[in-house]
């Protein structure tokens, strides 16, 4: 399989080649623009993103750079614009684009776990090579990401609806890293759902937010806030857990270790932990306008335990963690 | 984005500064689901407050990179701070979560849900023990599963449900619902595996008894023995024969090596019942008649009950017995030596007085496909208001739900009853009648006894239109799955009333009436 696939040539597909682009015009702007004038960023994301809305009609890929290009004259004299209206003006790599993003997207998941993990997830590691990309379109509303596990694997853009489209170009290089950590690194043959869109996602805001640039994460979080209606649950659990260590990395460690043993343990053990961890941070996170109760510091404690004990060593046993904190969760049931 | 009203701005923030408590600008817009120069004045006014505090993400001696957030705010630890916070915002949240979001309770309502059905609709009767033991396995991973959901929905739960005023919460409904199905079903299959266990004793019996039976009690020569007219008040052959019936059974049950001699009590309802019978009888054709009794309630062969019950008949006037030997002969196939038992039956049975004329009763057949419960409920509604009669269905097809019961074979006890203890009627040995049986619904407040095989009772039915050989005929053409229905007139009905059923059971009921 080629490492980047056009599946068709729908209107969508180019308007995505579009896209990416013009993130890439836009990001190249705003490194030469440094950091003379960082507020200025987003309203320039906006203003662009303006701009792009106003594409219209089934149009081939050069008429809609040329469209933009026309679109973007009236801002001219602004640096970043003429950067972009220049870039447009030359031919584009579009696919050598797409190679660099996947590449950065992979080595940034391989850093993230090598920085975080432990021995299984180091030794996992290996398993996480370069996956080729499969572009196609969907009817539905947003940009869909997906990594195919049947043989050859590989990683399926199917490009959304034309309105978002750039924001979702733009954030293209977090998506794959997303695919990659959540989805083609945890030793599971099937995802998990709150695991992989939850806890693993609330660990890659983490990363990134260590690693990337404030305006970088705002469009991040404007993408993926309506990407968490399934699993925000699980994503602000995973946020309030990565907090209970102050090292900021032992929980950290911990998910990576659980997941690349993933299939090494009882479905059941892993899906119980899951659960338990869930209903602790419901339990015993803090509540608005409630006070912890002794039952509660309790649960903290056994979890903290459980959690931060193994850390030194970097091996948690799964099992006996979920019977530790079954007996601790015991209290709350009437069965 | 919404954009929000200031004060919900505020309250936002505030929730979100509370649950999070350390975090970045970035962090507490995508909670908060707000923009970033929404929440800058707030985080300045928490800050002077002295709520908050920043400090940079940077560790100490690390150098970051120069695109990093500058900076991470975290929550003061004051509990007063904290306090005032909260109850600024407690008066404005609710205080209960919505139990649909939580999956597991979902998926324990969904797996529930198919239990109750699982358990409802299925006749576990017919199922071999092969297919028992796959069912009683797929139900009882269903169960595995819905526990550990209700298990996870109790753990992921925000509510302690060690606590009271609970128990109207979904997941107590739930876990309710759980505790009474599995109670239903571990008692449904305990019945079931009961009475399996108790249909194999009474299948080993019969193999035992009638093997005791033939080496015993030859059926030539008890017949011979009985013939010579010297045996009546033969005591010495009544105990020999006694001791080795008992004899020959313990044999059998020795020989039986699927029979291990813990499981022998199993047995000990039967072979106390033979023994008592025994110990009661004082003559030969008593013994006979003991004989019989068993074999035809108890044991797995014809033959042997045929040929005693065959010989008491010739010897005797009595209806009951011709009325055994034509259902035994059915069994084995002898059908028009049955028919003449049968007719000898119902020229004893109907030789007393004559009784009082009364409107003729009327039977109807009517075919399976034809047939509707509703349509019959509505035929017995209008036939009993109208009609001066009462109106009965049969047939060896179960009829549907809450309408009509089952009723075993049974013939005439050939026992006299010398004490008053013995019982009129024995059931047939399922192994004689390859467990047949009649359903019967019925309008009448005392309906009468059903005896005999089904062909038998249909006969019964039929003679009254017909005569005795149409009737017997027709009844051997009888299909398994048709309805049979009877009205009989009460004393004093009009022949007006029998044409206004007839009308009613060919239009409403689609039947076919006979004769």
């Amino acid at each position: 399989m080629s490492d980047v696939t056009w599946a068709d040539d729908s209107k969508r597909v180019r308007l995505f080649q579009v896209g990416v682009r013009l993130a890439a015009h836009f990001y190249d702007a705003m490194a030469k623009s440094g950091s003379a004038q960082p507020d200025r960023s987003p309203s320039h994301a906006d203003e662009l993103n303006k701009r792009w809305q106003m594409l219209s009609g089934d149009q081939r890929v050069v008429e809609y750079e040329q469209s933009l290009s026309k679109e973007l004259s009236p801002l001219a004299g602004e640096a970043v614009f003429d950067h972009i209206r220049g870039e447009l003006e030359k031919s584009f790599p579009y696919e050598k684009r797409l190679r660099e993003l996947n590449q950065k997207a992979l080595d940034g998941a391989r850093q993230c776990v090598q920085t975080w993990g432990g021995t299984q997830a180091q030794k996992r590691l290996k398993e996480m090579k370069l996956l080729p990309l499969r572009i196609e379109s969907t009817d539905e509303e947003h940009t869909k990401f997906s990594f195919e596990r049947a043989a050859p694997k590989h990683i399926l853009v199917r490009a959304g609806s034309p309105d978002i489209l750039l924001r979702e170009c733009m954030i293209l290089e977090f998506s794959l890293f997303h695919e990659y950590l959540s989805h083609a690194f945890p030793a599971w043959s099937k995802d998990v759902e709150p695991v992989s869109e939850g806890w693993l996602l609330a660990l890659e805001f983490e990363w990134f937010e260590s690693q990337y640039m404030l305006d970088d994460i705002d469009l991040l979080r404007k993408v993926w806030h309506r990407r968490l209606e399934q699993e925000r649950r699980s994503f602000w659990a995973g946020i309030w857990l990565l907090k209970r260590c102050k090292s900021r990395e032992c929980v950290a460690k911990f998910l990576l270790e659980w997941v690349a043993g993933w299939d090494a343990i009882k479905e059941d053990t892993n899906l119980d932990l899951l659960s338990q961890l869930l209903g602790i941070e419901t339990k015993a996170g803090h509540r608005l306008g409630r006070k912890v109760s002794d039952k509660q510091l309790k649960l903290l404690e056994i979890l903290d335990k459980a959690l931060c004990g193994p850390c030194q060593k970097g091996a948690w046993d799964i099992a006996n963690m979920a019977d530790q904190l079954e007996s601790v969760l015991r209290p709350y049931s009437r069965r | 984005m919404p954009v929000a009203a200031p004060n919900q701005t505020r309250l936002k923030i505030l929730s979100s500064v509370l649950y999070l408590e350390s975090f970045t600008v970035a962090e507490l817009c995508l909670h908060a689901g707000l923009d970033r120069s929404m929440v800058y004045r707030e985080l300045s006014e928490l800050q002077q407050q002295g709520i908050l505090k920043s400090n940079s993400v940077v560790v100490e001696g690390e150098t970051a990179p120069a695109h990093r957030p500058p900076k991470r705010y975290e929550l003061s630890s004051d509990p007063k701070l904290r306090e005032q916070l909260e109850e600024e915002l407690g008066s404005f949240l609710p205080d209960f979560e919505d139990p649909a979001s939580n999956r597991h309770l979902k998926k324990a309502q969904e797996i529930l849900n198919v239990l109750v059905g699982d358990l409802l609709q299925i006749a576990i009767e017919p199922l071999t023990n092969q297919d028992l033991d796959r069912w009683e396995k797929t139900v009882q991973e269903r169960f595995s599963e819905a526990d550990k959901e209700l298990k996870r929905a109790t753990w992921e739960s925000e509510t302690d449900f060690s606590e009271e005023g609970v128990s109207d919460h979904p997941i107590m409904i739930a876990t309710r619902l759980y505790d009474g199905l599995k109670a239903q079903f571990q008692a449904q299959l305990r019945g079931e595996r009961t009475r399996r266990s108790s249909e194999a004793v009474r299948f080993t019996w019969a193999d035992i008894l009638t093997s005791a039976l033939r080496v015993a009690v030859p059926a030539t020569g008890v017949l011979s023995f009985a013939t010579s007219g010297k045996l009546l008040e033969d005591a010495v052959y009544l105990t020999k024969v006694s001791a080795q019936v008992s004899k020959k059974i313990k044999e059998q049950m020795e020989r039986r090596k699927d029979l291990p001699k813990a499981n022998w009590e199993l047995f000990l309802p039967y072979l106390s019942s033979l023994q008592l019978d025994l110990r009661d009888v004082q003559s030969n054709s008593e013994l006979l008649a003991t004989l019989a009794k068993h074999g035809i309630e108890y044991g797995n062969s014809v033959t042997e009950p045929l040929a005693i019950v065959r010989q008491l008949a010739s010897e005797t006037d009595d209806y009951r017995l011709f009325f055994n030997e034509a259902n035994l002969a059915q069994i084995a196939q002898q059908t028009s030596e049955a028919y003449d038992s049968w007719i000898h039956y119902l020229a004893k049975l109907w030789s007393g007085p004559a009784i009082e004329k009364l409107v003729q009763p009327l039977v109807a057949r009517v075919a399976a496909e034809r047939w509707s419960a509703e349509a019959y409920r509505e035929a017995v509604r209008e036939i009993t208001m109208q009609c001066e009669a009462s109106v009965s269905a049969l047939s060896e097809t179960p009829f549907e739900q809450n309408q009509g019961y089952a009723i075993e074979l049974q013939l005439y006890n050939p026992r006299q009853d010398k004490s008053g203890k013995e019982s009129a009627l024995i059931p047939i040995a399922e192994p004689l009648v390859h467990n047949k049986r009649l359903y019967v619904a019925t309008s009448a407040a005392n309906p009468a006894p059903v005896l005999g095989l089904p062909s038998f009772v249909c006969a019964a039915w039929f003679h009254g239109p017909l005569d005795k050989r149409k009737a017997w005929e027709l009844a051997a053409k009888v299909d398994p799955s048709e309805r049979i229905v009877k009205v009989e007139f009460f004393r004093g009905a009009r022949s007006a009333s029998r044409e206004r059923a007839e009308k009613i059971l060919t239009s409403s009921l689609n039947a076919e009436l006979v004769g």
